[in-house]
């Protein structure tokens, strides 16, 4: 589980995109499983979820409608579809409003939805960008829980955030970007000795003092 | 752990297109402002609509709220019975008390005088006689050519005793001529039959209380319908019908497709589907059969709610000509392909938006412009011709009130539906390029400029998007330009080489230039290689064998009223063939045409379809294709030439797709296209010979025999390489 922290504007979600496929990037490839998204971008598309604060969810359809209707967009077969679906009710907790309208939904219970909506294809990566961004209490505390049961299916998770006190919690591995370039990377112990920092958020701090600090190499 | 289904092939994008439309259909149903604009706004617009029509049409004239019937008569004393008559039985019908016959004779009579009209409590007979206009025209023209909506010819009754009874009304015959299909004149007619009807009733009674009975009443009534002599002028009202039909199909689209387009992305929903391993064409074509499927809904609760509201208030016969089981296919067919190009030109602006108010935006404009075509539809006299018939919108009213009027040209009707459904196709390809893509979702600049924004890379062959656009230009053009040489005032060896100049421009310079916008690699994408020797072999083979063939196939296919209509077609060309010398011919009719097809149906359009279909896929339809250009010659559709063309398209397909270069179709396509110009040059020494297609006689089994042989052997000499292609 990678945790990639930095300011507003640091790339963050820039990153993200570019190993989804979505952007071009200027140079540079990244790959899952020796797949390339330069060369196989519907294939690296098959193998991640992408969970976003920003996603939405289809007013009209009910959660029900709209997790079959992102389960046929990854060409998943009908039956596992029903299969998937009870899973994840039971899992996320939504059984109670599977078949109300997502018009109606509260922003916690559409957070549900979209974790759940990621996992439709079951893919063996993760990308989460701010996925506890705009939640209060309650709502970050499904995604801790979504973020145990991503560990405990041993996906590979990368995960945006500014938060920093939620990456030291859950992250393996911190990598620090800022100004669109990857200033540092590696476990909590790494980064504690190339940075003589104890958090990282002191580490963050100095980082926007010295912004042309040492390099390390991409991801 | 990934998942375990294969990835998707074309086969299923088919099933799986349906499933994205699916739930679009769903999501746009469910919400409640669709449902408003598609079925309150018909239910609700067309009743008030023909309110107001009724109104305009029938009481225009009146304060009494009565219909104005011109009714003609061969003489003035004619009108006068027939004023009389009318208000005789008026008088008869409305149960008045009478006094005596005399003075009943002596009122009407001077009723009738003053008057000069006579009517019933519904109608106004305005009555005139043919004597006063004093043109030497019949009863008959005057009815079928909209002067009257009746006529009634009087003759008196022979053998029977005039003064029996005395004072009563005269003996005449009235044969009534009323006009096929306008309600006016039927409704005239039914009054005045009931007037007479009555007047015989009461004689007939007038007589059993005399115990008097003849066999013969005062007015024999005999009818005939005419049918009008000029179609097409059979109510201004009906311009309106598909103007607004129209804008109903855009108003039912465009909150769909800017709500699947713009909608998607303002909830955040577009990055799921982009994310998704789907290609865009594929969530693209999803969405365009949703907005299709909605228009067309709109559609039909529109046309449905106008033809109640039209049969409701009586008015079918008068706004409409006559509607049979063909109009009503051909405007089906008509909505089902402009709701097609609408939605596809709706998405492909709203795709270029990020939010529901910039689709606002971008669509006030496109609406007010497309109000502009009413204008056109409005012009009574304005025949639809070949440049209005490739202008959008402006040919789907002006051939909806060709179709409506029961007045359309079938020529004009196919390139109608062909223009329209290729710029659908070029809308969607514009669509596809600029729908879901990073400028749209996250940069700055993504506007309108982007649908016009030329690609980064260059490319071997041109997409299907740009191949299926450039073939959207280049019918229009055809169709524009194809009639340019022939309206040359110049003699008609340089109108066909002018003729031959349009094929150049059309096939090879306009496709050209789209394809070095697109950044094609222009020796490739019109497959200009050089291709192995065996192929130039096989190429002249077939071009100067293959021509009995289709020679044979033709005159099977004509029957002899159809060769007969075509002799009298040509001769309306006024061409006269034989005075251009031979080489102007071939160079004209055979050498320009044939090299600019083949670059342009075999190594451009082929080539590109191939990228993205199958070998026998790509070469059937560019010969579909190749086919239906032919059909379309000057004024006229030769459905004769689909079958022959095809074939032959087919031919020069398989050469291409077996050789990869355009070059031994072109030399094919030369051959075969100048042989049989020869063969039409030396006619009169070949009918001496027992050949001649005006005579539709078969070649001698020997020359077929003999033409097989090549063709066997160019068969093999294609068959050697197997499917390759150089790339």
């Amino acid at each position: 589980m990678i945790a990639i922290v930095g300011p507003n504007g640091a790339g963050k979600t820039t990153t993200l995109r570019m190993m989804l496929g979505l952007l071009q990037p200027s140079s540079g490839d990244s790959s899952i499983g020796g797949v390339s998204v330069a060369d196989n971008p519907d294939q690296i598309k098959r193998l991640i979820g992408f969970v976003s604060t920003s996603v939405g969810v289809y007013q009209w359809l009910t959660p029900r409608e709209m997790l079959s209707f992102v389960a046929d967009l990854y060409d998943v077969s009908p039956s596992l579809q029903g299969e998937r679906i009870e899973r994840l009710a039971d899992v996320l907790d939504f059984r109670e409003y599977i078949d109300r309208r997502c018009g109606v939904l509260s922003t916690g219970q559409k957070q549900r939805v979209n974790l759940a909506r990621a996992l439709m294809h079951d893919p063996p990566v993760m990308l989460l960008d701010e996925p506890t961004r705009g939640l209060d209490v309650v709502g970050s505390q499904v995604v801790f829980e979504y973020l145990q049961l991503l560990r405990s299916q041993q996906k590979a998770v990368i995960i945006c955030t500014h938060r920093l006190d939620e990456a030291e919690r859950f992250a393996d591995r911190f990598g620090l970007l800022h100004q669109g370039r990857l200033q540092h990377y590696g476990t909590l112990e790494e980064l504690q000795s190339v940075t003589h920092e104890q958090t990282l958020t002191q580490m963050f701090v100095n980082l926007l003092k010295d912004p042309k600090g040492t390099t390390c190499s991409d991801v | 752990m990934s998942d375990e289904s294969q990835p998707f092939n074309s086969k299923d994008s088919g099933s799986r297109t349906w499933r994205l439309a699916t739930k679009e259909l769903r999501e746009i149903l469910r919400d409640r402002r669709t449902v408003v604009t598609l079925v309150l706004m018909p239910l609700l617009v067309y009743p008030l609509l023909g309110v107001i029509l009724r109104k305009g049409l029938l009481n225009n004239l009146s304060h009494l709220q009565k219909v104005e019937v011109h009714v003609c008569l061969e003489t003035s004393e004619d009108a006068r019975q027939f004023a009389a008559a009318m208000i005789r039985g008026e008088r008869v019908l409305s149960g008045r008390e009478e006094g005596t016959d005399s003075e009943e004779t002596a009122e009407v009579s001077a009723a009738a005088d003053v008057l000069g009209t006579s009517g019933t409590q519904e109608f106004d007979f305005v009555v005139f006689s043919l004597d006063e206009l004093k043109d030497g025209s019949s009863l008959e023209q005057q009815v079928s050519e909209r002067f009257a909506d009746i006529a009634v010819r009087m003759t008196p009754v022979d053998g029977v005793d005039g003064g029996f009874p005395r004072r009563g009304p005269p003996f005449l015959k009235w044969q009534i001529l009323r006009r096929d299909g306008s309600a006016l004149s039927d409704r005239g007619y039914k009054e005045i039959a009931k007037c007479l009807d009555a007047i015989n009733d009461r004689y007939v009674d007038r007589l059993l209380e005399f115990n008097q009975l003849s066999s013969v009443r005062p007015a024999t009534v005999s009818t005939q319908v005419l049918s009008s002599s000029e179609q097409g002028s059979s109510s201004s009202l009906i311009t309106f019908i598909p103007l607004v039909l129209v804008l109903m199909t855009m108003t039912g689209a465009v909150y769909p497709a800017i709500d699947l387009t713009a909608g998607e992305r303002e909830r955040g929903t577009m990055e799921i589907l982009v994310a998704a391993p789907v290609s865009r064409m594929t969530l693209l074509a999803g969405k365009f059969v949703a907005v299709l499927t909605v228009a067309l809904l709109t559609t039909t609760m529109n046309l449905i709610s106008m033809f109640a509201t039209l049969f409701a208030l009586g008015l079918e016969g008068t706004v409409l000509g006559s509607v049979g089981p063909t109009m009503v296919v051909q405007v089906i067919v008509l909505m089902v392909v402009f709701a097609a190009f609408f939605s596809a030109v709706l998405l492909s602006i709203t795709s270029v938006a990020r939010s529901f108010k910039e689709a606002q935006a971008y669509l006030v404009p496109l609406m007010l412009i497309s109000l502009t075509p009413g204008v056109f539809s409005l012009m009574p006299n304005l025949q639809i011709n070949g440049m209005l018939a490739v202008t959008p919108l402006v040919n789907t009213v002006l051939m909806g009130r060709d179709l409506l009027q029961g007045n359309v040209n079938l020529l004009m009707f196919a390139i109608v539906l062909i223009s329209t459904a290729l710029y659908g196709v070029l809308a969607l390809a514009v669509a596809s390029r600029i729908f879901g893509s990073d400028a749209v979702l996250y940069g700055s600049g993504g506007t309108l400029t982007e649908l016009l924004k030329r690609p980064q890379e260059t490319a071997d062959v041109a997409s299907i998007q740009t191949s299926m656009s450039c073939l959207a230009v280049v019918f229009s053009l055809f169709i524009i330009a194809g009639s340019i040489p022939s309206r040359l005032n110049v003699s008609l060896s340089n109108q066909l080489l002018a003729a031959g100049m349009v094929s150049l421009f059309l096939f090879v310079v306009v496709p050209a230039c789209l394809a070095c916008f697109a950044r094609v690699h222009l020796l490739n994408g019109f497959s200009l290689r050089l291709p192995k020797w065996w192929f130039w072999l096989a190429a002249v083979l077939l071009g100067g064998s293959l021509w009995p063939y289709i020679y044979e196939l033709e005159i099977s296919i004509l029957t002899d009223a159809r060769i007969e209509q075509l002799k009298q077609l040509y001769e309306s060309f006024e061409l006269n063939l034989k005075a251009v010398p031979l080489w102007v011919k071939i160079l004209s009719l055979a050498v320009a045409p044939a090299a600019c097809e083949e670059l342009f149906f075999r190594g451009f359009l082929q080539n590109s379809i191939r990228v993205r279909a199958s070998a026998s896929m790509s070469i059937f339809s560019a010969a579909v294709l190749f086919g239906l250009f032919h059909v379309i010659v000057k004024d006229a559709l030769l459905f004769e030439r689909l079958l022959p063309s095809t074939l032959m398209g087919i031919v020069l397909g398989i050469v291409f797709e077996k050789s990869g270069s355009v070059l031994p179709g072109m030399l094919l396509h030369v051959m075969h296209n100048a042989l049989l110009i020869i063969v039409s040059e030396f006619e009169s020494e070949l009918i001496q010979l027992g050949i001649g297609i005006s005579e539709r006689q078969h070649l001698p089994a020997s020359v077929l025999i003999g033409a097989a042989v090549p063709i066997v052997v160019a068969a093999i000499l294609l068959a050697r390489t197997g499917l390759k292609r150089p790339d």
